[in-house]
């Protein structure tokens, strides 16, 4: 496949904004715990390594749409916790509209094709 | 090579470290939560972490994987660093010595500290595994760089080959003293195996007598820094 890296950056996106949802939905939540949601919700469709997460939570965290600080998780483990800042909600916010317009159009799209 | 620079050089080389770490320890936490609940699941600990570890992707891709998106050196770019610092301070070798020697070190102390912690957490269950455990006095993580470093040449068999450290493979390089304090000094020992933290690594090279680092235990046994996880 020639354009792997075109693939993997709508990749990134997606799984970017799948973090973020999941955080506006979780609230406060470890990686461990973010994938597992994510796997959970999406019905185990993404099969993925859960390592492909954490450059993802970095790069959310350097655009200042995440934060994280070390906790207590409930079996009394160590672990870093990432929640939504206000910048990050506003961008799901923004991300979601996009993302719907874009269902909008391509759904409008394959329709018009069937009637021709 | 001012002082200033040479400053610059070596902050920037200890933020490296410290991030490294903190992103370790954050795998190591994600590592520990699936695995609890992998057990909990019903398996044993033994593939409890074997499947944490597949589904993670590897714990060396992973590292690799964050530090690109870190835009932090990578231990290339570091050691093209320590080259540049080998040339500009001929004059004064000792240090330039100090500064290759200091990344290596730090990761020898980190494996051996995650050695102690994980086998306190792991082991505690299991009395023959922690006695097990209890043999080996220290672990150091290398690479084959590390050796290169050092230029000793290994008694039997061989050191660790350029790459190896980022294949995930368990495989281990005992010092003359560990040689004969666990196995006695049998000769065949090469393709033996060595239990460490209850996964069974391959014996692939026996160091001289009297080789050891700097100030460090001179019955390590060394592995690849990703094997011990």
């Amino acid at each position: 496949m020639t354009n792997r890296s075109s693939k993997g950056e709508v990749w990134q996106g997606t799984l970017a904004m799948m973090v973020l949802k999941t955080l506006d939905t979780m609230g406060s939540l470890h990686g461990y715990g973010i994938a597992r949601r994510i796997e959970q919700v999406s019905g185990d469709v993404l099969s993925v390594n859960y390592g492909t997460l954490y450059p993802a939570l970095l790069k959310l965290e350097q655009e200042g749409y995440i934060a994280s600080e070390w906790g207590v998780s409930d079996n009394n483990r160590k672990a870093k916790y990432y929640r939504l800042t206000r910048a990050g909600q506003k961008h799901l916010h923004k991300e979601a509209e996009e993302w719907e317009r874009t269902i909008g159009i391509v759904a409008r799209f394959f329709s018009s094709n069937e009637v021709s | 090579m001012g002082l200033r620079t040479l400053r610059a050089f070596l902050v920037r080389l200890g933020g490296f470290l410290r991030r490294r770490d903190e992103f370790d320890e954050e795998l190591a936490s994600h590592l520990a939560m699936h695995v609890d609940d992998n057990v909990r699941a019903g398996m044993s600990p033994e593939a409890a972490r074997r499947a944490a570890l597949l589904k993670l992707g590897g714990v060396a891709q992973t590292r690799e994987r964050y530090r690109d998106r870190r835009g932090l050196p990578g231990l290339d770019q570091v050691a093209q660093d320590v080259r540049f610092a080998v040339r500009s301070l001929r004059k004064s070798p000792g240090f330039a010595i100090i500064v290759i020697l200091v990344p290596r070190f730090r990761r020898l102390a980190g494996a051996e500290r995650q050695l102690r912690a994980d086998g306190g957490v792991h082991h505690a269950r299991d009395d023959a595994v922690r006695r097990r455990a209890g043999r080996i006095r220290g672990v150091g993580a290398g690479d084959a760089g590390f050796f290169e470093t050092l230029r000793v040449a290994p008694a039997l068999g061989r050191t660790f080959q350029p790459g190896e450290e980022r294949t995930d493979g368990h495989i281990a390089i005992l010092s003359d003293a560990a040689w004969h304090k666990y196995f006695g000094g049998r000769p065949d020992i090469i393709g033996q195996t060595l239990t460490l933290n209850e996964i069974a690594h391959t014996i692939v090279g026996v160091m001289p007598p009297g080789f050891s680092f700097r100030d460090s235990d001179p019955e390590l046994v060394y592995t690849v820094p990703t094997s011990i996880w």
